[in-house]
């Protein structure tokens, strides 16, 4: 077996590969180690000179010619946005009520982007850590690995193949209030899970419909077989309002989802699933 | 084994009660830890503190009674079965301040020789200024007693080698000053080093600074070099001797080995107040396996104060502060619980998901804590527990030559690098 933990993205990534020797998953770690520096610089909005923050910086001004990498993510970003009903939106980085990916302008003939309202920044929060995810995942493929578990900061999960001795690797909910006992069980193959959410006291999601943070202890978890999808659902599905979230969901097949919510009482926290759909 | 370590601050040492219930404590730790155990200069500590009976009872004096003799002297004074039986210092004041402490009980003398004849003293502890050290140390052993000689061990390679070679020879035991090896966070770091938690080291930074003219008020002219005498090279080696000694001990310790040789540069910039010792000492030790120990002291800015940082690819320990620093976060429980059910072949479901980890958890930006030193002794307490036992069982404590040696070698090394210039290569052992 092979497991290594190490910082990426702001978060950490652990391996964890039982079929595989030590020498060849050290290898196989410095390689995901170094697609993960090339990811965060081309979907960070903090590291100054890379291909986001430098889209930020000029779109508002006039076009601004995007690399072909960034494009790819922007287009499946407009492709979610179309699927989620506008729930998934990354023109929310500057948290003004009414900003959309529709006011961004595109050009797709000369791969050009501009912003239509001054203010408007795209965020890849709700979606990076996917994709990057799913990146990972198939570089271990595509290196002859059958079995993996890849936990990007505990919010995002992928999977290859199943536990080395089950079937699946069944992955819970984590109580926030009491660590070690799970909430929900999905069981994982060649698939993913991801939780978003606030923990007590934390709001960081904004839900594009007002433009406030989404509040509460609450969180949502997902999983289906991309980690990009499983990740633009939990973010999706926790602002959109509960009657539209079976819509958004039949446009994932195969996906599932379960909401906690948690409560206080007299100084205890209590959870309870909220909501489900399988 | 050091969360075991006794953490009964209060206080290793506010009364002889409270010396006794924790020296007890201590023994059973020691007794208990396979660690603990494989440091020999913690055997000592195995024996169980003694009651009041005159048979249990250690005679030893105290040569020197300036500030840091007459802290020795306070724990000393709380130390199951030591019985401080003579003072000695050739500057009245620091002698009567002393004897007042102790209750004007012991016996008082001028001349260190004649303590030395006096009957039925077991051992001393020398805390004079660094050129005495060598010819008290080298008469105490002549004299058949045990010794306690406060760092550094002299003031010439020459005097160390034959120090050390006395030490040796001698059925008595000898210690030297370096409390760090009595630390708790000091041991705690050792045994996470040896573990593996830092990988190999491979590096080790320290520097020791402040911010004064490390002089003490004199109240005749005449009484200058005998009060300064650190600041006058025929007494002192100056800062490597008396700071940099400390950390080229721990360093020397923590590699298992003597430095190589040595290059470095010194000067007074700031002090130049007719002082003979550098104000600022910079020092690069070469190690085996191509370690090198980078060192500074300066006493004209206290901004950094006093680290030591022992690095490897794993992680970094402080050890002044008592941090243990990983270059990687930690995995998740959950992540443990996966591996460990992996490695039994076992399926449990993974506790896992929530808002992302980020890495401002105090956790990792703030490191872990170390096993802190105890009620704020750094050592100094236990290490004359370690010696009154160890003139109790009459049992020599090996490695403690050898610790007196390499730093105060080391130490010396480095002011030579720093008044040659060039290379300075390790002399040898003392045994040659």
């Amino acid at each position: 077996m092979f497991h290594h933990t190490f910082a990426a993205m702001n978060t950490r990534l652990s391996m964890v590969l039982p079929a595989t020797e030590p020498r060849e998953g050290a290898h196989l770690a410095r390689e995901t180690e170094a697609l993960l520096v090339e990811q965060e610089r081309m979907m960070s909005r903090f590291i100054a000179d890379g291909d986001l923050a430098t889209v930020n910086r000029g779109a508002a001004h006039g076009p601004v010619q995007v690399p072909d990498a960034l494009w790819e993510v922007l287009e499946a970003c407009r492709r979610h946005h179309e699927l989620t009903g506008g729930a998934f939106d990354i023109a929310q980085g500057s948290q003004r009520a009414g900003h959309s990916m529709h006011m961004v302008h595109v050009d797709a003939g000369a791969r050009t982007l501009q912003f239509g309202a001054p203010g408007i920044q795209l965020d890849l929060g709700g979606i990076g850590k996917g994709i990057a995810l799913d990146r990972v995942r198939q570089l271990l493929l595509d290196r002859g690995v059958s079995q993996a578990f890849l936990s990007f900061g505990e919010s995002s999960i992928a999977v290859i193949g199943t536990h080395p001795a089950g079937d699946c690797w069944p992955v819970g909910v984590e109580d926030l209030f009491e660590p070690g006992r799970s909430l929900h069980r999905f069981d994982l193959r060649d698939s993913s899970m991801s939780t978003s959410g606030n923990r007590e006291g934390q709001a960081h999601i904004v839900d594009p419909s007002s433009g406030r943070h989404v509040t509460g202890c609450t969180t949502m978890s997902v999983a289906c077989s991309s980690a990009t999808d499983a990740e633009v659902l939990s973010t999706a599905l926790l602002v959109a309002a509960s009657p539209r979230r079976a819509a958004i969901m039949r446009n994932y097949p195969g996906a599932q989802a379960v909401q906690v919510v948690y409560r206080e009482s007299e100084g205890r926290w209590t959870a309870e699933k909220n909501w489900e759909y399988e | 084994m050091n969360n075991d370590f006794p953490a009964d601050s209060h206080h290793a040492g506010d009364d002889l009660v409270a010396r006794r219930r924790f020296l007890l404590r201590l023994s059973e730790v020691v007794a208990g830890s396979a660690l603990l155990s494989a440091l020999p200069w913690m055997a000592p500590l195995r024996a169980q503190p003694v009651g009041n009976a005159p048979s249990d009872r250690v005679r030893v004096a105290v040569i020197g009674t300036g500030s840091r003799g007459s802290l020795l002297l306070r724990h000393l004074l709380r130390t199951p079965g030591v019985e401080v039986a003579a003072l000695c210092d050739d500057y009245p004041p620091h002698l009567q301040a002393a004897m007042k402490l102790a209750g004007n009980k012991p016996a008082a003398f001028t001349d260190y020789r004649k303590l030395l004849g006096m009957q039925g003293l077991d051992g001393v502890l020398i805390a004079t200024p660094l050129h005495e050290h060598a010819p008290m140390c080298l008469d105490a052993f002549a004299a058949d007693k045990h010794v306690f000689c406060e760092k550094s061990l002299a003031l010439t390679i020459e005097e160390c080698k034959a120090v050390s070679r006395a030490a040796a020879a001698s059925s008595r035991v000898f210690q030297v000053g370096h409390q760090r090896l009595f630390s708790a966070s000091f041991l705690h770091a050792h045994d996470l080093v040896q573990s593996g938690a830092i990988g190999h080291i491979t590096q080790i930074r320290a520097s020791w600074h402040r911010n004064n003219d490390w002089r003490r008020p004199v109240p005749r002219p005449e009484l200058e070099r005998k009060l300064n005498w650190r600041l006058y090279r025929a007494s002192s080696a100056g800062l490597m001797a008396e700071l940099a000694s400390h950390h080229l001990q721990v360093a020397n310790w923590f590699l298992d080995a003597a430095p190589l040789s040595c290059v470095g540069y010194g000067s007074i910039n700031h002090w130049k107040d007719a002082r003979e010792v550098h104000d600022n000492v910079n020092v690069l030790f070469r190690y085996r396996d191509g370690v090198t120990l980078v060192y500074d002291s300066l006493i004209s800015n206290g901004r950094h104060g006093l680290e030591i940082q022992i690095m490897g690819p794993k992680g970094t320990i402080e050890g002044e502060s008592g941090k243990l620093y990983f270059e990687q976060p930690p995995p998740a429980p959950g992540i443990v619980r996966l591996i460990e059910g992996i490695e039994k072949s076992k399926v449990e479901t993974i506790p896992i998901g929530g808002p992302t980890w980020k890495p401002d958890a105090r956790q990792t930006t703030g490191g872990q804590d170390l096993r802190r030193d105890l009620g704020g002794d750094d050592g100094t307490a236990i290490s004359m527990a370690a010696f009154a036992n160890a003139i109790r069982l009459n049992q020599k404590i090996p490695q403690m030559i050898d610790h007196a040696y390499r730093s105060g070698v080391a130490a010396l090394m480095g002011q030579a690098a720093m008044d040659r210039g060039g290379e300075i290569a390790w002399p040898g052992d003392y045994k040659q």
